[in-house]
């Protein structure tokens, strides 16, 4: 095992999101700040990458900021491990990562990932730039699956 | 009625702060008029029809021609070419004078802070004429160098194209005298000043310039139309780009006549709904109302540093002192995309990012900037809404 592939495991095997989690803990949030405070907090659940893992050939095309992201596969189910130089967007990938991280390539397929953004009212908030930058990572991990 | 009400968009938009009128201006009641009065009562081709109303178009464009010379102080409607922009302009030149003035071993200067529009056209030129391109250095406050500048200038430049203001930053550039300068050099002069146009008295005459370039758009006026000042003294070295209807004297078999400037660049059908709107805009420019908010604006403007200079997290770029209303900044420590991100979620209408000027943030080293650019609309409750967003920004963040 090299030491990417040590740190991508770790990473994913560290992560502790839920997807059904993050639609009810958002849905509770009345106010735009208060929303935007939950994904920042969410993103902070997100370990640091280290220098290494920071590289340019893991930088994600068509994000307005930094996005890194590491995949492997590991008995069968999808190790991820991503973040960002941008807080907003960092708690954005948590919620990405949440649906896909340590999932089955039939489970990353079938997951309906249109219809968990709009339950979390994602597209609102996000200017058309951004939710590309999203549907980059999203359309890199689709790709893995198939 | 206030200034701000003579805007529809704000009536149908009461929720957005719009402060990015350096993108692109708001426009007014009169000229959104001017345009639908075109196509409902006068819509005919310009010098083509001889019935009334052709005739009559034909006669209001040419007086529209001569209305932008003197908007500008240029000498004669015949230096005033249609264009689509800015833009169109520029690369309009780089091929028109360009491809015909310079030669292998050629130098041609611009500032480090130009917009691509007015560095890319003559960055390409000059590689495919094997031609030297050179930028003037920027100091920490967005102007040039003028050390470095009489520096480059002693290749003999055979251009110097160069911003009136910067889009980025919002300085007002020291034109006069950069000109001066080059003009002692022999070099032909090219003032990109798509953001001045709007904001600052143009006078071509006094700045002494070969081209002067500006978009309708960014002065309250329709898009999709640019004007191109060409001085008589240059007209002799351009040749045409285009080849099509109205520029031609006499077509046989064996050969074309053309028509001298400004016919010779304008090629087709001109977009004369636009030149229409142009011409109620000029009439805006110069209305008491707006000389009078153009004031006001200065003085807002000045409110807004102030503000944001209370900010400690916030740090200003370029020269506050002599600007057109426009604040770049950075807010320390946050990147730019989880500010605009929260800006934009409170309804904050501003530019993020290199403002198409990417050697300028790679001399300021930063990535990108904020910027706020007031338009003559703007009053100190958009000012207030503004920073009271930057700083629940702020907070959330921390
Ligand atoms: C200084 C400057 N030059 C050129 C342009 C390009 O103008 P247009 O897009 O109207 O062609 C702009 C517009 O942003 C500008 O600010």
């Amino acid at each position: 095992m090299t030491d990417l592939t040590a740190q991508i495991s770790n990473f994913s095997q560290t992560l502790e999101l839920c997807s059904k989690e993050i639609l009810v803990q958002l849905a509770q949030q009345s106010s735009w700040d208060s929303r935007y405070r939950t994904i920042m907090l969410l993103g902070k659940k997100l370990p640091n990458l280290n220098q290494e893992m920071k590289s340019d050939s893991a930088l994600v095309q068509g994000c307005e900021s930094n996005v890194w992201l590491h995949f492997q596969w590991h008995n069968n189910h999808l190790q991820l491990a991503a973040s960002s130089d941008a807080k907003i967007v960092k708690g954005l990938i948590a919620i990405v990562l949440a649906a896909y991280n340590n999932k089955t390539r039939e489970e990353i397929l079938s997951f309906d990932i249109e219809g968990y953004f709009q339950q979390l009212q994602l597209s609102k908030n996000l200017s058309p730039s951004r939710t590309n930058g999203l549907f980059s990572i999203v359309k890199t991990i689709q790709a893995a699956a198939r | 009625m206030s200034i701000k009400q003579q805007f529809p968009f704000f009536s149908n938009n009461p929720d957005i702060v719009y402060l990015d009128s350096a993108a692109t201006t708001q426009k007014p009641n009169s000229v959104i008029e001017a345009i639908t009065q075109f196509y409902t009562h006068s819509n005919a081709n310009a010098h083509r029809g001889n019935y009334t109303t052709a005739n009559e178009v034909t006669t209001k464009y040419e007086a529209i021609r001569n209305k932008v010379a003197h908007f500008i102080h240029a000498p004669s409607p015949q230096d005033i070419i249609w264009t689509k922009g800015t833009t169109d302009a520029i690369n309009l030149l780089a091929k028109a004078w360009g491809d015909h003035n310079i030669n292998p071993g050629d130098y041609i200067v611009v500032l480090g802070s130009e917009h691509h529009a007015n560095f890319v056209p003559w960055q390409q030129l000059a590689k495919a004429k094997q031609a030297n391109f050179k930028t003037v250095n920027i100091l920490p406050d967005g102007s040039p160098d003028l050390e470095h500048y009489e520096l480059l200038l002693r290749s003999n430049p055979k251009l110097v194209a160069i911003q009136h203001c910067s889009n980025a930053l919002g300085n007002i550039q020291p034109v006069h005298h950069l000109l001066s300068l080059a003009r002692d050099t022999g070099a032909t002069t090219l003032v990109d000043g798509a953001q001045a146009i709007a904001h600052i008295p143009v006078n071509v005459s006094d700045l002494g310039c070969d081209f002067y370039v500006f978009s309708a758009h960014k002065m309250y006026g329709p898009m999709g139309l640019g004007v191109l000042y060409i001085s008589n003294k240059v007209k002799q070295n351009i040749q045409p780009y285009q080849f099509g209807g109205e520029m031609i004297e006499r077509v046989s078999i064996e050969e074309t006549l053309f028509r001298p400037i400004p016919a010779l660049l304008e090629t087709g059908t001109q977009n004369i709904s636009a030149i229409f709107g142009l011409s109620a805009a000029i009439d805006f420019i110069e209305s008491s109302i707006f000389q009078y908010a153009l004031k006001n604006k200065t003085q807002l403007f000045q409110y807004l540093i102030d503000e944001l200079k209370k900010i400690n997290e916030v740090q200003l770029f370029g020269n506050t002192e002599k600007n057109i209303g426009v604040a770049s900044f950075k807010v320390l420590e946050e990147s730019t995309a989880d500010v605009s991100a929260l800006l934009s979620e409170q309804n904050i209408a501003i530019r993020t990012g290199h403002h198409c000027a990417m050697p300028l943030m790679q001399a300021l080293k930063v990535d990108g900037t904020h910027r706020v650019s007031l338009g003559i609309y703007n009053d100190k409750t958009d000012v207030d809404r503004f920073i009271s967003a930057l700083k629940s920004a702020i907070e959330l963040l921390n």
